[in-house]
């Protein structure tokens, strides 16, 4: 099942250019055109844990470097750990005393290959691996950040000298209101005359000759490779690169987040997802709007005949909608993009500069006959399968193109016709504009007008695969 | 919850060093990068190996904004809206790449400034001294810029395409590997390969094993398995010397050895010793074990060829940084990003927007501070 959404048959160009499945695309409301993944800005809404599903607020998450405080990670094979205990009598009159230690279910790693000591306590405060340069790199951290102040200083020092009698200008500088902002960025105080200022002194890093050479064991010594960490095992702790598969120590779970979309054109949200719950407050995917395309039936393609090809529209709206075909032009299909201007009270800010669209560049191996005119398709009713009589209008339509009607689903005949050059054993790629009907209820809701239909263009791509 | 000094409300600063194999990821003023994750994207499935042997814009600008999405929303955790980065690149990179790569910044992630600083000036930071012969091996090529007091001399740069996929490469044709099922990677195999068995054996023994000649103690054998199925077997001799082809001379006499010599013999006289008593290596194929003792082992003999006999040298000194040598250019962008230096030299985006284009050298021209 799965995979049938992944196949690559029927896909849309969305405004941004790029070729998306349905199910990947999502339907600006305001702007009435497709959004995909790439061309909407993500935000962050919340952070959480993939394991333990604990939100964190988004300082919390910085303050713990974006991992989760219980969870943790195995070394070895990335999988999460789990606390096991056993009971222990330390001595023969006492109580016996429960012990913790880790346990990875997939591969038996378990926290005594480090020499982690076994916890007293479930949560188990499992000691936190410190980078052994620590200290060297803060000297040098404080180091320039006090030889770039220096040079602020001086650079203020120079300018002060023109400003003659006038002391105002130190009020800014040595003030109160000064004194306060260098102390809470953490900076030292200015001396009162400025001469004193001084950098912090570190001692230059001294090269060495006697570099260090290979161990004399190494030529002779067997190597097991079971012992010897891979290069992700390494990278997964940057700053402890263990060689040795023993000095690895688990890794705190990495934290994810939910994503909010926002159309970068109008600022509208697209998809908001609710706080603690797998649900959304906003999700406009194009899912839910746009009449969802199948291929049912398709005749042996040959090149330069005409065989027929029927698709299946099935309308996932609560309204009924129509849709009228239109052939692709590909001489016009770069130069409208956004379909709707944007003014007055939709424009919630100021227009920006966008990245640039997309060019489409398509090649079409034959020609497409769509059917005309407006076809109507029914409301999605989700009580129409216990509805036996079933009874669905069907005069008004022309038997030329629609081949059959059911509740909101309807199956179309178009006629494709492959080029002459066209190949056995490659993909038809033909192409068509299907516009529908939207019915735009934004405008009610903003202007207290009534809600208009707008017919909506969507440029569709059909790869046909001819294997047989 | 504890609050701390780290809670200032400045604006956070990013620091990304996109290397060709791996790229460094973190936050500056914190002491090592957040993740060291492979330099790939997907574009709509398709794996993109290597962002920088896209030569097509449209394919490099989505393959940036991929990766860069990756980068923010599964790594940072943060939106990239109005946030300070600096991008840790080699003086070498082409401009196309890093006009685009602040293109995407800018306009598709709306970040407040952008830096790029250059990795061989920002590696001494981790030293606290401001001149040294910085030579970067990394996957690609080896690129040696030296610095004099803080400002790279790119008259001597050198650069050779002898790096860890050279090794690979060697790993390759002289490791029979076999057929491989379709979801294992020769690549991830033969830098595996390199990065546990391998090391880089004295100068006395490769002379030695390069005559076809046994040498003792023999190096071991090491049994390798693919997949869990089958093994292989890699012979003692390879391991020790699959790093000796970034040592040998090609027809034009030069390798990393006379890379570094060819600079000092051009570099100015009062420099040169200072330069040679002064050496950081940084890059990832620099880790391999023994690299640094063969370097020099390599140097000091080369030395006593007629060439570079009038050097008045007689001895190189190397540095060790308080880090891995494949972060060492990110370590240094992060002590860069903690001082007040970057809010001068930052780009910011209504200066970009405005002037539509990124100055090559972080100058204090055209722009004004931010704060």
């Amino acid at each position: 099942m799965a995979s049938y959404m992944f196949q690559k048959t029927i896909t849309s160009i969305c405004t941004c250019g790029l070729q998306k499945l349905l199910p990947d695309l999502f339907f600006c409301r305001h702007c009435l055109t497709l959004r995909c993944d790439f061309c909407v800005s993500h935000e962050i809404d919340t952070t959480y844990c993939p394991h333990c599903f604990e939100n964190l607020s988004s300082t919390e998450a910085k303050h713990k470097k974006n991992r989760c405080a219980s969870c943790l990670e195995c070394p070895r094979c990335f999988n999460t750990l789990s606390t096991r205990s056993y009971s222990r009598t330390p001595e023969p009159k006492k109580p016996p005393q429960k012990m913790y230690y880790l346990l990875c279910l997939f591969c038996n790693w378990r926290s005594h290959e480090p020499s982690i000591p076994d916890q007293p306590t479930s949560s188990g405060n499992w000691p936190v691996n410190k980078n052994p340069n620590d200290g060297r790199i803060l000297d040098l951290i404080n180091h320039y950040k006090s030889v770039s102040l220096k040079e602020v200083f001086d650079k203020q020092k120079r300018n002060t000298k023109h400003y003659g009698r006038n002391y105002m200008h130190f009020l800014e500088k040595f003030g109160l209101n000064a004194m306060m902002a260098r102390k809470r960025a953490g900076l030292p105080n200015f001396h009162s005359d400025g001469t004193g200022f001084s950098t912090s002194e570190i001692s230059p890093a001294e090269a060495i000759e006697n570099v260090p050479e290979l161990p004399i064991n190494i030529f002779e010594d067997i190597v097991d490779l079971k012992q010897v960490s891979t290069l992700e095992q390494r990278f997964a702790t940057p700053e402890l690169q263990a060689e040795n598969t023993d000095d690895l120590f688990p890794i705190r779970k990495h934290l994810r987040v939910k994503h909010s979309l926002r159309c970068r054109v109008c600022e509208h949200n697209v998809v908001k997802p609710e706080y603690n719950a797998v649900k959304f407050k906003i999700k406009h995917l194009a899912y839910y709007h746009v009449p969802e395309i199948k291929i049912i039936k398709c005749e042996p393609l040959v090149a330069g005949k005409w065989s027929s090809l029927i698709l299946k529209l099935c309308n996932p709206a609560q309204i009924s909608t129509a849709v009228r075909f239109e052939k692709l032009d590909l001489n016009t299909i770069n130069i409208i993009r956004e379909p709707r201007r944007l003014e007055g009270e939709d424009l919630i800010a100021t227009p920006k500069q966008l990245p640039e669209p997309i060019p489409i560049v398509l090649e079409l191996h034959g020609d497409i006959m769509v059917p005309e005119g407006e076809i109507k398709i029914a409301a999605r009713d989700d009580t129409a399968e216990y509805d036996d009589t079933n009874e669905v209008n069907t005069d008004n339509d022309d038997p030329k193109y629609v081949y059959w009607r059911k509740g909101n689903k309807v199956a179309l005949k178009f006629e494709v016709k492959p080029s002459e050059n066209f190949k056995k054993n490659e993909n038809l790629q033909l192409g068509f504009v299907m516009h529908f009907m939207y019915m735009d209820t934004m405008l009610h809701v903003i202007n207290q007008k009534q809600p208009q239909t707008v017919l909506v263009p969507i440029n569709i791509l059909l790869n046909l695969p001819n294997s047989l | 919850m504890k609050i701390d000094s780290d809670f200032l409300p400045e604006k956070q600063c990013i620091v990304i060093d996109i290397g060709t194999k791996y790229t460094k990821f973190g936050f500056a003023t914190e002491h090592s990068p957040r993740c060291i994750i492979p330099t790939c994207c997907e574009i709509d499935g398709t794996p993109i190996s290597d962002i920088y042997t896209c030569k097509d814009v449209q394919t490099l600008t989505l393959a940036l904004t991929n990766f860069i999405h990756m980068l923010f929303y599964k790594y940072a955790l943060v939106a990239p809206k109005d946030k300070k980065v600096i991008i840790v690149e080699s003086l070498l990179s082409p401009t196309t790449f890093k006009e685009i790569l602040a293109k995407v910044l800018f306009i598709t992630y709306e970040v407040a400034s952008l830096c790029f600083v250059p990795s061989h000036c920002a590696s001494l930071f981790t030293l606290g001294i401001s001149t040294g012969l910085v030579l970067d091996v990394g996957y690609k090529e080896a690129i040696l810029i030296p610095v004099c007091e803080g400002v790279p001399v790119l008259r001597l740069w050198q650069a050779m395409a002898l790096a860890g996929q050279t090794v690979e490469n060697q790993i390759k044709t002289r490791i029979d590997i076999g057929q491989l099922s379709p979801d294992e990677s020769i690549d991830n195999i033969a830098e595996d390969i390199k990065a546990r068995t391998c090391f880089v054996t004295s100068l006395k023994r490769s002379k030695i094993l390069a005559t076809g000649q046994n040498v003792e103690p023999k190096t071991s054998d090491v049994e390798y398995h693919i997949n869990g199925e089958r093994s292989i077997t890699i012979s003692g001799d390879i391991r020790e010397t699959v790093h000796d082809v970034l040592f040998e001379e090609n027809i034009d006499e030069m390798s990393i050895t006379t890379m570094i010599l060819e600079t000092i013999i051009n570099s100015n006289v009062d420099t040169r010793l200072k330069l040679a008593e002064n050496i950081v290596l940084i890059g990832g194929t620099v880790m391999a074990k023994g690299f640094m003792s063969r370097l020099k082992e390599e140097l000091v003999e080369k030395l006593k060829s007629p060439k570079y006999n009038n050097l008045k040298i007689t001895k190189f000194k190397f540095h060790i940084a308080p880090a891995f040598e494949n972060y060492i250019a990110w370590l240094g962008g992060s002590i860069f990003g903690s001082t007040n230096n970057l809010n001068i030299l930052s780009q910011t985006r209504e200066n970009y927007i405005n002037e539509n284009f990124v100055p090559d050298w972080p100058t204090t021209f055209t722009r004004q501070k931010i704060e």
